[in-house]
């Protein structure tokens, strides 16, 4: 199973990486990570790919292959959309954060609707949802990651079992960190879910 | 990284290379910190308290690095240095006359090189400097091999006293995978030097002697290589073949997968790239009629192979980078493409053309970055001195000022250029030169330019970014910090007290979040400059932003945060256009600013004209 995660550097993506690679390890599987370090993270857009599998070779996911796209900033879903594969899975987190530069350069930035138009080419499984606010609201801001996470989670699509990736959670956080990003979780988990109800019932 | 068992642990390549360094008994690490190699010492330095035996430093340069693990392999200690593919430019002097003397202790070079330029100036294959240096070179797959392969590296460098390079590239140290743990390998020994000047004294005399025993060497390494279990062949079409180098072999595998060839070629994985195995490649090659060497970067190989099939009169026919992309990092769809171009095959890749494009977003200075506050007094100083300026400048996170709103930075080389082109500028052109560096570029690379501005006296103007640690590789202790890698107290050198030693008559601390008096300093200097007499030095001194906030989370120090007044923000943008900060985040027809990620610099306020931003009140 192939998984890009796009977003800005700042918004813990390689933590939600490592995390989808811990928990791979603790359910048996072989894993691949491939993060990006250095100056890239200043403010840049960052793309990790996480290749799950009996048997994983290049740590890249080959443009069109991805059957998860998890992306942490509205428009940096564009950016990584090419490696999804047809009826792959998008979950987005509907957050904008307008980079700088495009604003003194007067470069529009996308809507949401034309960004879920151009992901419904590829797939009808998008999932839109707000992890920033629900976070907040949890109380720990920063955890919008691990939102993400139990929203991919909820999907069914990830290969993974929940008890690993509360296991992961648990060797990387502190005690009471490790609570409030279970909480943080399950609230990704029910968003997504609420979705599908809706969408199933309405 | 604990652990005495056969656990498996998900460990990126740089990590597996330091366990490895751990598992392997290497006494001594040394490192200048460089994208995508720091990870390694970094890692290092925090087992240091649990390993009493283990010492680790962040040295001043690579040079220097090099060289302080080279004296622990002399003293039969064995010593790892790593370092960008570019820091192994400034340790090739002694790299390359390593290679004459030849080492005690176990000792590995490595390199991470940078395909695709992901955090650098250039994507040099240093793969080639073992062929220059007479260095063997290795290059692991994953990242259980790159643990696997710096332990081998330092069996073989022990055995045969040569130094070894082990090629490393972005995406295998950035890379997580499972590796199996095996206990610490840790002996008891102590550094001994037994004094043996024909052996490192490397006299004219000695060192035509040396050169033919290096030469020796090598070729005791190559039989080596020739049995090295880290090479393996599988057997498949007996005609057609496959080498895969490195990192290129993962690839490979991928593409074949994709492929689903019916007669799928033999597959030969290398690892020991320098010198190579030529028996064994040849047992390879003999029945082929056609081969495909994969490599990252230079077609190093690939040249080599054609070189052997010539030499040996093999009829097959050698391909390489008329197939394989010679610029930029290979992909799995760039080895797929040129795979099948190979065999003869048609691919359509799934290709999906997104129809909109996601707006641009480069790497920019952090929030607060107190760069931004210097670049924005450069600017303010050169609009009120009206002058004329050219501008130089370095590697570091201050090359992003490279960028709007300030773009700054005219010039970026190599560690140190920013002075040494100075020193030419001032002389050549009649404009004013305002150079900018960080705190760790001055240390590693400027003092001897800034000596030579005064020694052939050279007028210009040196902005020391002086921000106590060397921060675009996350923040690692440099001279100016106080703390070193062991974590011990030490003096801290000061760029002031440096220029000042050097001869510098114009010298100027200032705290950048000053925005007024940092631009008169500057502008005194641009007038100092002006009468052609010598450099002139200011150093802008302010911890790192994202220290700052670390401070701050820990209640050490209290920053001024800024929020917009809602009702007075006209939603003009001013201050996102005229400073650039981050933290300025566009909601709807207003501006806020992110509390989490502020740190008070100011400059927001200064720039906006409706005076809407004002300091949060406690």
């Amino acid at each position: 199973m192939d998984v890009v995660l796009s977003g800005v550097g700042g918004q813990g993506i390689l933590t939600l990486a490592a995390l989808m690679g811990t928990a791979a390890i603790v359910d048996g599987y072989d894993v691949r990570v491939s993060e990006v370090h250095g100056m890239a993270q200043r403010g840049g857009s960052v793309v990790c790919h996480v290749k799950i599998g009996e048997r994983v070779s290049s740590p890249l996911v080959m443009e069109g292959s991805a059957d998860m796209l998890v992306s942490l900033e509205l428009s940096e879903t564009a950016r990584s959309l090419q490696y999804l594969k047809p009826k792959g899975v998008v979950v987005v987190n509907n957050s904008a954060l307008p980079p700088p530069l495009s604003i003194i350069a007067g470069i529009p930035y996308p809507s949401l609707d034309a960004l879920i138009e151009d992901a419904k080419k590829i797939t009808s499984d998008v999932y839109v949802i707000n992890a920033n606010e629900i976070a907040k609201a949890l109380g720990s801001p920063l955890s919008a990651n691990v939102v993400m996470l139990g929203a991919a989670w909820a999907t069914g699509r990830l290969l993974l079992s929940k008890d690993s990736i509360f296991k992961a959670m648990a060797r990387t956080f502190g005690q009471r960190a490790f609570e409030a990003n279970k909480r943080a979780f399950e609230e990704g988990v029910k968003a997504v879910e609420k979705l599908l109800h809706d969408y199933r019932y309405h | 990284m604990k652990g005495a068992g056969r656990e498996v642990v998900l460990m990126l390549g740089n990590e597996a290379i330091a366990r490895g360094a751990i598992e392997g008994d290497v006494k001594v690490a040394t490192a200048y910190p460089g994208t995508p190699s720091t990870e390694i010492v970094e890692t290092l330095a925090s087992l240091a308290k649990e390993f009493d035996d283990l010492y680790v430093e962040w040295s001043v340069n690579e040079k220097v690095a090099f060289e302080v693990a080279l004296a622990a392999s002399y003293c039969n200690l064995r010593a790892l240095t790593a370092m960008k593919h570019v820091g192994l430019n400034v340790a090739s002097d002694p790299l390359f006359t390593s290679a004459y003397t030849g080492v005690r202790g176990g000792f590995v070079i490595v390199s991470a090189d940078d395909p695709s330029c992901h955090s650098s100036q250039n994507e040099q294959d240093n793969r080639i400097y073992g062929l220059h240096a007479y260095v063997p070179v290795v290059e692991p797959s994953s990242p259980q091999e790159a643990k696997d392969l710096t332990i081998y590296s330092l069996e073989v460098s022990e055995r045969y006293g040569a130094p070894v390079i082990l090629r490393t590239v972005t995406r295998l140290s950035h890379m997580r995978g499972p590796v199996e743990l095996s206990p610490p390998n840790r002996s008891r020994k102590r550094g001994s030097f037994e004094r043996s000047p024909e052996k490192f004294v490397c006299l004219p005399a000695n060192a035509r002697r040396m050169r033919l025993e290096a030469i020796e060497r090598l070729k005791a390494v190559e039989s080596e290589f020739e049995r090295s279990k880290f090479n393996t062949a599988e057997e498949g079409d007996p005609e057609v073949g496959v080498i895969a180098c490195g990192l290129a072999y993962v690839h490979v595998l991928e593409a074949l997968e994709r492929l689903n060839t019916i007669r799928r070629p033999s597959i030969l994985k290398l690892s020991t790239i320098h010198p190579l195995p030529r028996d064994y490649l040849a047992k390879f090659l003999e029945s082929k009629e056609k081969v495909l060497v994969v490599e990252e970067l230079e077609p190093l190989v690939e040249l080599q192979v054609k070189a052997l099939c010539h030499d040996l009169k093999l009829k097959a026919e050698v391909h390489g980078k008329d197939l394989i992309p010679l610029a930029g990092e290979l992909t799995p769809l760039s080895v797929l493409r040129g795979l099948a171009s190979f065999l003869g095959m048609s691919v359509e890749p799934p290709e999906v053309k997104p129809r909109i494009q996601a707006p641009p977003r480069p790497p920019i200075l952090c929030a607060g970055c107190p760069h931004r506050n210097a670049f924005y007094a450069i600017k303010m100083a050169v609009r009120k001195a009206k002058v004329d300026a050219i501008y130089p400048s370095d590697i570091g996170c201050y090359t992003l000022g490279y960028y709007p709103p300030f773009e700054l930075v005219d010039t970026t080389i190599c560690m140190g250029a920013g002075v040494g082109l100075s020193c030419g500028f001032a002389k050549f052109t009649d404009k004013v030169v305002i150079a900018t560096v960080g705190d760790s570029t001055f240390y590693h690379a400027c003092i001897p330019g800034l000596i030579n501005a005064v020694h052939n006296p050279s007028a210009f103007v040196l902005v020391v970014l002086d921000n106590n640690f060397t921060a675009m590789t996350g923040g690692q202790p440099s001279p100016a910090t106080g703390v070193n890698a062991m974590g011990q107290q030490v003096k801290r050198v000061l760029p002031e007290e440096i220029a000042r030693a050097c001869g510098v008559e114009f010298c100027k601390v200032v705290d950048p979040y000053d925005v007024d008096s940092t631009t008169s300093s500057i502008i005194e200097a641009i007038d100092y400059v002006k009468k052609r007499l010598g450099p002139a030095v200011v150093v802008a001194r302010r911890p790192c932003s994202l220290i700052l906030l670390r401070e701050h989370r820990l209640g050490r120090v209290r920053l001024e945060k800024r929020k917009v007044d809602a009702d007075r923000c006209k939603g003009c943008a001013a201050c996102i256009k005229l400073v650039g900060c981050p933290a300025l985040i566009p909601r709807g027809e207003k501006v806020m600013i992110d509390e989490a990620s502020c740190t008070g610099c100011g400059l927001c306020e200064r720039s906006c004209p409706y005076k809407a931003i004002e300091v949060v009140k406690e």
